[in-house]
């Protein structure tokens, strides 16, 4: 047995050590025992690939690598809760929100709005200004616009190409999104998805899914 | 006592287990670093995105605790470890005071890295917000509990050790 091996197993047969080692890989499995248990109570029963978010507004399932963060603000304008995911790999977003009755109340009156296709069109307008604003150069090609339901509610939706939008690192993009609003007496539902355009055939079939399957609270 | 206890423990040994405590923080800072950052290159992280689980971070309050606790292991313990190995290996009496600072000392070194680098991201330490589990008892514990076993681990006489210093005469 070499020296090195030697010193190493008489290194290891003191308490210490042994103590040490235990604590060091008993935190390790617990720490992973946690991430498991995570992953398996939050697993989608719908598709394997997905993870279930439960919320007191929406059940909706996202894909297993995507980030999800969840915020709620309630004010005196009302109630604002949203759910925003995204891939950082493949650069793709999906958002939703949801406002009381309040909050669509003050959403509509403060822009001199109606329904639901009315705030579709400023919102697309409002975001192609802001981008204008940054680059000169960026387009905009609307795809398609219709109805669509999700969890039972019709919602307008407008799907949108933008080209040459700069990003923070001031490449440009040519991005994809689909937009989609719901407006009832008791709230306004507004959800989207962004990805590059390049990647929108195989993405917006993520976003199907998502939406086939979300429910509102 | 007291006084006895400090005319024992000699300038150098004081310096030897802050400079344990300095190495300490280095294990903590490398570690850190390498297994739990999150912009993509902590092992952690890594591991998690290969294994197409990284949307499992989302749920934060339970994946802050495995966080912790998996940091109480590989980053604290492991640099307090070290910073008592060094320690030990350099003082031979009085450990069982002087493995208190390099444990202290690392995690005050770290902990005062955090305000300030919080502070200067333009934010404040409010305790009433902070993951006090996360940021300070499991830290401390880890660090202080590492630094006792790596000092004693140097010192601990092996069994050949103990068979020649008492020899076996039956």
């Amino acid at each position: 047995m070499s020296l090195v091996l030697r010193w190493f197993v008489r290194a290891f047969r003191k308490p210490p050590v042994i103590v040490f080692l235990v604590l060091l890989l008993g935190s390790c499995l617990t720490g992973y025992g946690i991430i498991y248990n995570i992953a398996a109570s939050h697993q989608s029963e719908i598709n394997p690939n997905f993870l279930h978010f439960e919320t007191d507004y929406v059940e909706v399932e996202l894909p297993k690598n995507w980030i999800t963060l969840q915020g709620k603000v309630q004010n005196a304008t009302g109630l604002f809760f949203s759910i925003v995911s995204y891939n950082p790999f493949t650069w793709a977003f999906f958002q939703f929100q949801f406002c009381d009755e309040n909050a669509k109340m003050f959403l509509l009156e403060r822009s001199n709005l109606t329904d639901a296709s009315q705030m579709l069109q400023k919102i697309i307008n409002d975001t192609y200004s802001k981008i204008l604003e940054k680059n000169s150069n960026v387009t905009r090609i609307f795809n398609e616009n219709g109805t669509m339901t999700i969890s039972n509610l019709t919602a307008e939706y407008s799907i949108i190409t933008l080209r040459n939008v700069p990003t923070e690192t001031s490449n440009l993009h040519n991005i994809t999104s689909l937009i989609a609003i719901h407006i009832d007496e008791k709230r306004l539902i507004y959800i989207s998805f962004t990805c590059d355009e390049s990647n929108w055939s195989k993405e917006s079939e993520l976003f199907a899914i998502i939406a086939k399957y979300l429910k509102l609270g | 006592m007291g006084e006895a206890l400090f005319n024992e423990i000699e300038k150098w040994d004081l310096i030897y287990a802050l400079i344990g405590g300095g190495l300490g923080f280095i294990v903590v800072w490398v570690t850190s670093v390498l297994i739990f950052d999150p912009n993509g290159i902590g092992a952690v992280y890594w591991s998690l995105a290969s294994l197409g689980i990284l949307g499992i971070i989302s749920f934060q309050e339970q994946f802050a605790l495995a966080s912790a606790i998996m940091q109480f292991g590989i980053v604290h313990l492991l640099g307090g470890f070290c910073g008592g190995l060094y320690t030990g290996y350099k003082v031979e009496k009085k450990l069982k005071f002087l493995l208190i600072i390099p444990g202290i000392a690392t995690f005050l070194i770290s902990f005062l890295i955090f305000i300030a680098s919080t502070y200067f991201q333009g934010g404040a330490v409010n305790l009433s917000t902070t993951n006090l589990l996360g940021t300070v008892i499991l830290p401390i514990t880890g660090n202080l509990t590492g630094s006792y076993l790596g000092g004693y681990a140097i010192n601990w006489p092996t069994k050949e050790e103990t068979e020649k210093k008492e020899p076996n005469l039956t």
